[in-house]
């Protein structure tokens, strides 16, 4: 296999994994900006959620304030973010074209139908109630690739840079999240034994989610 | 010629259906109202899926288009096709022997049966290929020959595309389209197969990998890369051969072999099947800002260590000034008549005809000798006078570049257009695969003209296919 081919197949299933994440994350802070009792809290769990997909900053060059529009927006479409489902797909579906030969017809299908009609939703279609519809819409097409890669790839070396591909996203995604259960909205740091203590080492690891961009929040 | 009606594949002047069509004449009758309709938007959802597309350079409207794809085939009878067949084998070939004189002895240009100047001087001329012996003395192993019909038994040919023709693919998936549309319309006709094709492809391939390959030949398909019009095509004939899909960074030459970077390591690579321009193919002989190609790769060429298909050269022989040639050159080389006919053409170097050209110039076309595409064209009678001025005075400032063709009247083939079953215009290209034998793929691309009386069957200029069927006996 071409070692370009195996990059490519790294990043699709990197990228698949990533948007399903997003959709995961917009769908917790959605819901738990619903429930919050303060003023202003929404917003913070809005924020709180950006963090977690470390596009916080970026959010922050472009908006003032964390509404839940102007989120929603950036989460699922503002191609300018990285990690916008709307780049996580287009991103995935061009890895898929540059390896269609490596792939079989069942995953680029899945791929390519799934942006095809992602390039149908407006920001309209995810008003209101209708968020969380297209959020599962999001995961089921991440289950369709998924299911389509265990069903139909040949378990050779393709497949093996696939699933590392998928497993390296997604903990990457586990590690940010308990980073942010335990030192952002936990009130005290001590409480759970002190403040992190990265090597430079880890925080490449994960996704350069290092202490810098923490410490503004501990306490 | 715009106001006699042109020869239909399907009906005869008196409203009859000609024999090859009667299957499909009465599955049409059956059809329900809305049948066809339903038929186009499901073709349209396949094609999508699929993401057969292509990439019109210059258009607004995002980079990926599909091609329409048209429900009503194009048929042909077994004994219309063995007539095109053998005269297209015979053009291959005598074209072939062609390249292989001029980069050779040039026999052709002492023998005085060709201005040297009109060879020599070409831009498609590659004096790199001087004295280069290609395996099995093949320079074009994959040719599509353009053909338009104007009558029962009158074929001619339009150009003969040497360089790394295109539109195999749809040809393929018109198929694949057609078949899944209306399997009952299969069970009634015999139609000859073309899945055939990406074997044949590759047996090609393999007939013509070095001397000194050693086990089965790996082959290499080299694209530009995503971003090019074509690159499902790359990808899919790739895929369906078996073969590999490199982009230029994916090689590399070592000691004179070309290798492709793998996963375990450097692989030997013996035949490379290169969609990329003589051009941009290797930035040490060519163009030295291309980022396309592989550095080295023409020395692995010349020492004989790997086999590039087409070769670089190619284009002498499909140059449009040369075309007007052939019947020269099949005479020449095989001693025989052609059995397809050129379309007449003249040149505008000469002042008389210039002259001539310019009196007549609403019943012409004109090209480019080095366009493609569509683009860069006259077309006589659906012209403006301010364009025909326009192309006077290109003419005027270099009459060389340019050839003038009378408008053929392209025959018409029943279209589902917005407003029902209506002729359009076809041409027709069968792709020709040569290496140990010639092997000619049943059929072709039908490309048809969307567009009420349009001649241009480009797609970059709104043209569509059909599934094209060749009849067996």
């Amino acid at each position: 296999m071409l070692g370009r081919t195996a990059q490519h197949l790294f990043w699709l299933s990197r990228y698949v994994e990533r948007a399903e994440n997003m959709a995961r994350l917009l769908d917790v802070g959605y819901r738990m900006s619903l429930t919050a009792r303060r003023e202003g809290g929404a917003s913070e769990h809005m924020l709180s959620m950006m963090q977690a997909a470390e596009v916080d900053e970026a959010f922050a060059e472009k908006y003032e304030q964390a509404d839940l529009d102007s989120v929603v927006y950036f989460m699922m479409f503002e191609p300018d973010n990285p990690s916008s489902v709307h780049s996580c797909l287009l991103a995935a579906r061009t890895n898929a074209r540059s390896v269609r030969t490596a792939i079989t017809l069942d995953m680029w299908e899945s791929l390519n139908s799934a942006w095809l009609t992602f390039s149908q939703i407006k920001p309209r279609d995810v008003k209101g109630a209708k968020l969380l519809g297209v959020l599962q819409w999001v995961k089921q097409l991440s289950h369709e690739f998924r299911g389509a890669l265990l069903g139909t790839k040949l378990r050779d070396d393709g497949y093996c840079f696939s699933q590392v591909g998928n497993f390296i996203e997604r903990a990457d995604n586990t590690a940010r999240i308990l980073d942010m259960k335990y030192y952002v909205l936990l009130p005290r740091a001590k409480m759970i034994g002190g403040e992190p203590r990265y090597s430079a080492m880890d925080a490449d690891l994960a996704g350069g989610f290092g202490p810098s961009q923490l410490s503004s929040r501990l306490s | 010629m715009g106001d006699t009606t042109p020869f239909d594949e399907m009906y005869n002047a008196d409203g009859s259906v000609r024999e090859p069509y009667s299957a499909l004449a009465q599955w049409l009758d059956e059809q329900p109202d809305k049948g066809l309709s339903l038929m186009s938007a499901d073709a349209e959802a396949i094609f999508r899926r699929l993401g057969i597309t292509f990439a019109v350079y210059g258009s607004d409207e995002g980079n990926e288009k599909l091609i329409p794809f048209d429900v009503i085939p194009r048929i042909i009878s077994a004994m219309e096709w063995r007539r095109l067949s053998r005269g297209i084998e015979q053009r291959v070939r005598a074209l072939n022997a062609f390249l292989y004189d001029i980069y050779h002895r040039q026999e052709i240009l002492r023998a005085g049966r060709i201005p040297e100047k009109l060879i020599l001087q070409n831009s498609a001329f590659c004096p790199e290929m001087m004295g280069l012996e290609p395996a099995k003395g093949v320079y074009a192993h994959i040719i599509g020959v353009d053909i338009v019909r104007t009558g029962p038994d009158e074929f001619y040919v339009l150009e003969d595309n040497l360089r790394t023709p295109s539109g195999v693919s749809y040809m393929l998936e018109d198929r694949e389209a057609m078949m899944q549309l209306a399997p009952d319309l299969f069970q009634r006709c015999k139609v000859a197969p073309v899945e055939t094709y990406p074997e044949n492809l590759r047996r090609t391939l393999e007939s013509v990998a070095p001397h000194n390959t050693s086990g089965a030949p790996t082959i290499a398909v080299l694209t530009p890369g995503i971003y090019n019009s074509a690159y499902f095509e790359h990808s899919f004939l790739a895929d369906q051969m078996g073969a590999q899909l490199c982009e230029g960074p994916d090689l590399f030459v070592d000691g004179g072999r070309v290798y492709m970077r793998t996963t375990t390591g450097p692989e030997r690579v013996d035949v490379i099947y290169r969609r990329i321009d003589d051009d941009y193919l290797d930035p040490l002989t060519f163009r030295s800002d291309s980022m396309l190609g592989v550095p080295g790769l023409f020395d692995a060429y010349r020492s004989g260590n790997v086999t590039l298909v087409n070769a670089p050269g190619t284009g002498i022989a499909d140059d449009k000034a040369v075309y007007t040639y052939v019947p020269e050159i099949v005479e020449f080389y095989l001693g025989e008549k052609t059995l397809l006919n050129n379309v007449p053409t003249h040149n505008c170097v000469d002042s008389d005809e210039r002259a001539w050209v310019f009196d007549n110039l609403q019943d012409l076309v004109v090209k480019e000798v080095h366009g493609s595409g569509g683009y860069g064209m006259l077309i006589g009678p659906t012209s403006s006078k301010a364009l025909r001025e326009e192309f006077k005075k290109r003419i005027e400032a270099r009459p060389d570049n340019y050839i003038v063709q009378p408008t053929l009247a392209l025959s018409t083939c029943p279209t589902f257009v917005r407003s029902g079953i209506a002729p359009r215009h076809v041409d027709l290209r069968p792709y020709v695969l040569i290496g140990d034998e010639v092997r000619i793929t049943p059929g072709g691309l039908t490309r048809v003209a969307l567009k009420k009386g349009s001649l241009v069957v480009n797609s970059s200029q709104g043209g569509g296919t059909k599934d094209t069927w060749v009849l067996e006996e």
